[in-house]
């Protein structure tokens, strides 16, 4: 169990922005949620899974939005109830852990990105427990199905909701993985919002390989810590982030054109870059939804997911978030290999490219021929 | 314990039409539901409220229904989810038998209705357990406020439910006692149905007075029995339903007028009559919401709820449910006394005249009878 200081958390920040791949969350937000909760006296630790005892429990918790707002005579009726003290997530935690009986020692973060995994590491100090250093994916991803304690075969339920007027439910089995995400958008429909807490895992699944990515948190710090400083000592601040994530860097150029819409409640899009330096000559196109998924050089195509495609700014070496590109904007962009639980058979069904309507094989980036 | 035979079952569900105010559920779904579950050989037992052990556990069983139309997309949505095999509402009930960990005897009645209650009955025997011979209505009623155990200052929490795909949950604890059904309809809206059980009560609970509406399943069978025998023997079956469930004559003429809407997923309408034979040049009219819930005389309160208004087809003896009847028909007025527990001021406040915005106050319909105001 290690307590985490400001810098270490602006290095985790920092990190899950290069592992976020376009998305998992704002960065600004990110950031504000450290300082706001540092400010309010919250402490942050961060627990390995090996420090759990077989029968002590994680969970993951986050809140659901409502994706329409309310109208005039729902905001009478919303005003008109209760409220509760704690945080609609703490809620939701405590509730499972009352139901399931457990002792509840940290949360799980849902994946690695700037926003994301810094409000669950948020949850976990309002509730005043430890983040456990591992997360249910290792990068940022854009479906509830990309969860590697899904692919291992276990269950996210049961699973706890609580609303801000402190009504409490528990979904104790679904029909499938994505009706626990509609039957609580459908809840938090009627209640402004819901605070969730799900997957429930002892600490001898946590610890066991293949069910969490162990590692992640710290990983993504180690990134973070690597990118400040090389910036502190003038150094080549890629090569550091690249260095530290054990990635490669896929192209370098200038941005083209880009197209995206909303679909579905999902960025779904793809950014052209012409290369120069010593891609001159040469394109890269990514495509993504939320997260950046494929790539093509030249119109072949290059690294896919779930490995991590991350464009940088060159000047700032800062990643960027879908859709912050601009036309004529210098970039580098960089991959790094996926965590193992996704380059199983079963992980690939889920987090393939294949997944995503895009037809070609899977081929890990080590793999990959560079010229 | 009794164990129901076809015609005990044929008798309530015919009961259950004269004691469901012009609504509660089609007659026809309700005998279908019953026929097809006696052909797949299952059970029906009746027991009574005294026959429960105190720690013995009884709870209701009901399904919420989405009324808004569903989108070509959430159709295929739903297509691609997979189907349980298992009555949602005995999944439910097994849900939240197995989160209250107590032994479950019976299914109580969410109310009395021809298509309601058979539900209920089929519940109870596809669970392999007995219905007890009671319900939370004691006549069929619009809102899910209007239950027996709620006006009772008791919780109906915790809750299950369960959706034909297979999704279980819980609800432990709401904000305000609304929220429930909040929730239930909304979570139905991205399910087609959900099964519901909630209203979990012990035995020592339920003999207590006014908690429950205690036998009205039988009172249903003696009210569809008094109708079977008269038919047979030739007899008034109107008089003989009258006999049975210590009914009132309010009227009788012929369907003049009729307006309805569906208002929010609910039938809310009214139906004018003029008067016939003694009644004649006399003009009567229901008003309901699903359920008949006043009526008026030459435009004074005749009966209101929480007693019961029935409409009868005249040519039949047969209950005419709502939007059923048509201009020119000749139909006979009926009103039931409502059951002990709408005649508290807890009742009354959920199931009074006033509840359902009418300007007039609960007076019970012996008295208006006495006093020759019906």
């Amino acid at each position: 169990m290690r307590t985490l200081a400001k810098q270490n958390l602006e290095d985790i920040v920092v990190g899950c922005s290069f592992l976020g791949t376009g998305g998992g969350g704002s960065f600004a937000r990110g950031m504000q949620r450290v300082y706001e909760d540092l400010q309010a006296g919250l402490t942050f630790k961060l627990m390995s899974p090996e420090e759990m005892q077989d029968d002590d429990y994680a969970a993951a918790t986050y809140g659901v939005g409502s994706t329409a707002p309310p109208t005039d005579e729902e905001k009478q009726r919303y005003a008109k109830l209760p409220r509760i003290e704690e945080k609609s997530t703490t809620a939701a935690f405590r509730l499972l852990q009352r139901y399931m009986q457990k002792n509840f020692v940290a949360t799980i973060a849902g994946e690695i990105g700037p926003g994301n995994t810094i409000a669950a590491m948020s949850a976990a100090a309002h509730i005043g427990i430890a983040q456990l250093d591992a997360d249910t994916v290792g990068r940022a991803a854009p479906e509830i199905d990309q969860n590697a304690v899904l692919a291992a075969g276990l269950s996210i339920t049961p699973a706890a909701g609580v609303t801000q007027y402190g009504d409490e439910m528990i979904l104790t089995k679904v029909a499938t993985t994505s009706r626990e995400e509609d039957l609580f958008r459908a809840a938090s429909m009627v209640s402004m919002g819901i605070g969730v807490a799900d997957t429930p895992l002892a600490g001898k699944d946590a610890k066991r390989k293949g069910v969490l990515v162990q590692g992640s948190i710290s990983h993504a710090e180690e990134v973070g810590q690597a990118y400040r400083t090389a910036i502190e000592a003038n150094q080549d601040v890629i090569q550091a982030v690249l260095h530290a994530g054990h990635g490669y860097r896929l192209f370098e150029g200038r941005v083209s054109g880009f197209q995206w819409k909303d679909e579905g409640g999902y960025l779904v899009g793809d950014v052209g870059i012409s290369g120069s330096g010593k891609y001159q000559g040469s394109d890269f196109k990514i495509a993504y939804k939320n997260e950046n998924l494929v790539s093509w050089r030249d119109g072949k195509f290059s690294v896919t997911c779930p490995d991590l495609i991350t464009m940088v700014i060159k000047e700032s070496a800062k990643a960027i978030s879908n859709p912050d590109f601009e036309k004529g904007q210098d970039v580098i962009v960089i991959g790094f290999p996926s965590p193992p639980n996704w380059r199983t058979p079963r992980g690939i069904e889920l987090f393939g490219p294949k997944r995503f309507g895009f037809d070609t094989p899977y081929i890990p980036i080590e793999q990959m021929q560079w010229t | 314990m009794r164990n129901l035979s076809k015609q005990n079952l044929e008798d309530i569900i015919m009961g259950c039409c004269y004691l469901g105010s012009g609504g509660g559920g089609s007659y026809e779904a309700g005998l279908k539901r019953i026929h097809d579950d006696l052909a797949a050989g299952l059970k029906f037992n009746l027991i009574s409220v005294d026959e429960m052990k105190d720690d013995d556990y009884a709870a209701t069983t009901y399904y919420v229904g989405s009324t808004a139309p569903y989108t070509p997309e959430q159709i295929e949505r739903f297509n691609k989810l997979p189907r349980i095999k298992d009555e949602a509402t005995a999944v439910a009930f097994q849900l939240l038998q197995k989160h209250v960990g107590k032994n479950f005897v019976a299914v109580i009645a969410g109310e009395i209705g021809a298509g309601n209650t058979p539900y209920a009955l089929s519940t109870a025997a596809h669970l392999g357990i007995a219905q007890l011979d009671a319900d939370t209505a004691g006549r069929a009623v619009p809102e899910i406020d209007q239950s027996t155990i709620f006006a009772a200052g008791i919780s109906l929490l915790p809750a299950a439910a369960a959706t034909l795909f297979g999704d279980e949950l819980l609800i432990t604890k709401v904000a305000t006692p609304s929220r429930e059904e909040e929730f239930l309809r909304i979570a139905s809206t991205i399910s087609m149905h959900i099964a519901a059980a909630d209203s979990a009560l012990p035995g020592k609970l339920l003999k207590q007075p006014n908690i429950v509406v205690q036998g009205s399943l039988t009172l249903c069978e003696q009210i569809g029995k008094a109708y079977r025998v008269a038919v047979e023997s030739q007899k008034d079956p109107i008089h003989a339903v009258l006999d049975a469930s210590k009914g009132y004559k309010a009227f009788a003429g012929t369907v003049s007028g009729h307006d309805w809407a569906d208002k929010g997923g609910y039938l809310v309408g009214d139906v004018e009559i003029s008067g016939a034979g003694p009644y004649s040049g006399q003009r009567y009219k229901l008003a309901f919401k699903n359920e008949n819930l006043i009526s008026w005389r030459d435009g004074k309160v005749s009966i209101t709820s929480p007693d019961i208004i029935t409409m009868i087809d005249n040519a039949t003896g047969r209950v005419v449910l709502n939007p059923d009847f048509r201009k020119g028909q000749e139909v006979t007025i009926i009103g039931i006394p409502a059951p002990s527990p709408w005649r508290t001021a807890a009742g009354l406040r959920v199931c009074g005249p006033e509840h359902f915005g009418y300007d007039a106050s609960y007076i019970p319909i012996e008295e208006r009878h006495r006093t020759g105001n019906i």
